[in-house]
């Protein structure tokens, strides 16, 4: 297997991988510690990931195991809750959906406004970055995103 | 999902998870980019050890090779200062006549061609360059003569010729007059008046022995 055919495979079952992190440890920086735990041992056997019949199965166990290898870090004296071991399914995933449905929102903003929503929420950068990326008033952001919130409360209550 | 229940809240959520999503995402691959690269073939990660080694060992000679040039030109520096002392003192010393007037500075390169004796067409060059200041009874000028050249020969070659006169035409002691070599030419056999000719030696220095030795049986 090659990087980008790794990369590929990371990309389409990462959003699941961190899910299913998320559910286990219930943090979402722990998650992608996990994630990250995974991937490496993935890399690892990235040979066995051609011959596996179910390859996001196989990212999610590994997820699974390296959240398990984290908790055992983090409380080694706790026994883990079997809740949390059985669990089995992976968490409904809706943002994907979701996300398509706010964009379709956010594009029918003015330009200036969707640039600072995204930048604002999206990017979730700062003031200080957004002013300079915008060349806009720290006064005229805040005034700009007010105007884009009242906007987007318009649009979906038609 | 439908608008009714999308509020500005969810829309806001949904745009920072998503966020969160495609740098984590972008994390990932800049970790995949290390761990590919940290799995390079052994010989793909030394070339460039290899590389940096090759240039440290050029750098190293070029700092060795220059580092022994340096303190020979150092060196060579006062050992030039006591030759051009010894051309000066040479050519005091190798003033006889008591007169220091016409006193000229002068620069001569001649090349003269000595025609063997005897039964042989065989001929040497002496060429010898000089800057001195020309005075009545100065031997100037120096000649290394081969060793093949037959020493009994030299003095009949060329007899030893000294300044008589320094006007704008040079006089020789051997009767000739030279306006155009400026100087006067002496030849030199390997021996002569006791002192041999040492080849390491330069002509400056050899002239400086051969003056004083000059001066002292006069």
């Amino acid at each position: 297997m090659t990087t980008d055919q790794f990369k590929h495979l990371i990309i389409t079952h990462q959003p699941a991988m961190q899910r299913m992190a998320a559910a286990m440890l219930r943090d979402d920086e722990l998650a992608e510690d996990a994630v990250q735990e995974a991937m490496i041992s993935l890399w690892r056997h990235k040979d066995n990931l051609e011959r596996q019949v179910s390859v996001e199965g196989y990212c999610i166990t590994t997820v699974k195991h390296s959240c398990i290898d984290l908790m055992r870090k983090q409380h080694p004296t706790q026994p883990i809750d079997r809740e949390t071991l059985m669990l089995q399914d992976l968490p409904p995933d809706d943002l994907e959906e979701r996300y398509q449905q706010a964009m379709d929102v956010i594009e029918r903003l003015p330009e200036l406004q969707r640039k600072a929503i995204l930048l604002r929420y999206k990017e979730e950068k700062s003031t200080e970055e957004i002013t300079k990326e915008l060349h806009i008033s720290s006064a005229n952001l805040y005034t700009t995103i007010s105007r884009a919130l009242q906007n987007i409360k318009t649009i979906l209550k038609k | 999902m439908n608008n009714a229940t999308f509020d500005t809240e969810n829309l806001l959520n949904t745009l920072t998870e998503q966020g969160r999503n495609e740098r984590r995402q972008q994390k990932l691959l800049k970790q995949i980019d290390q761990l590919a690269k940290s799995e390079m073939p052994k010989r793909r990660k030394l070339l460039p050890w290899i590389a940096s080694a090759i240039s440290v060992a050029a750098c190293l000679l070029l700092i060795i090779f220059t580092g022994n040039k340096e303190p020979q030109t150092i060196a060579s520096a006062p050992q030039k200062e006591v030759l051009i002392e010894q051309e000066q003192s040479a050519i005091k010393e190798a003033t006889i006549s008591k007169s220091t007037k016409d006193l000229q500075q002068r620069t001569t390169t001649e090349k003269t061609r000595i025609q063997k004796p005897e039964n042989t067409s065989e001929q040497i060059e002496i060429e010898t360059t000089t800057a001195i200041p020309v005075q009545e009874g100065t031997l100037i000028a120096e000649a290394i003569i081969p060793e093949t050249y037959p020493q009994e020969e030299i003095p009949a070659a060329i007899p030893q010729r000294r300044v008589v006169e320094t006007n704008s035409l040079i006089a020789y002691n051997d009767g000739k007059h030279d306006s155009k070599t400026e100087g006067s030419i002496k030849v030199v056999p390997k021996s002569f008046l006791g002192i041999p000719y040492d080849e390491n030696m330069t002509n400056t220095l050899f002239a400086y022995n051969f003056a004083s030795n000059i001066n002292k049986k006069q």
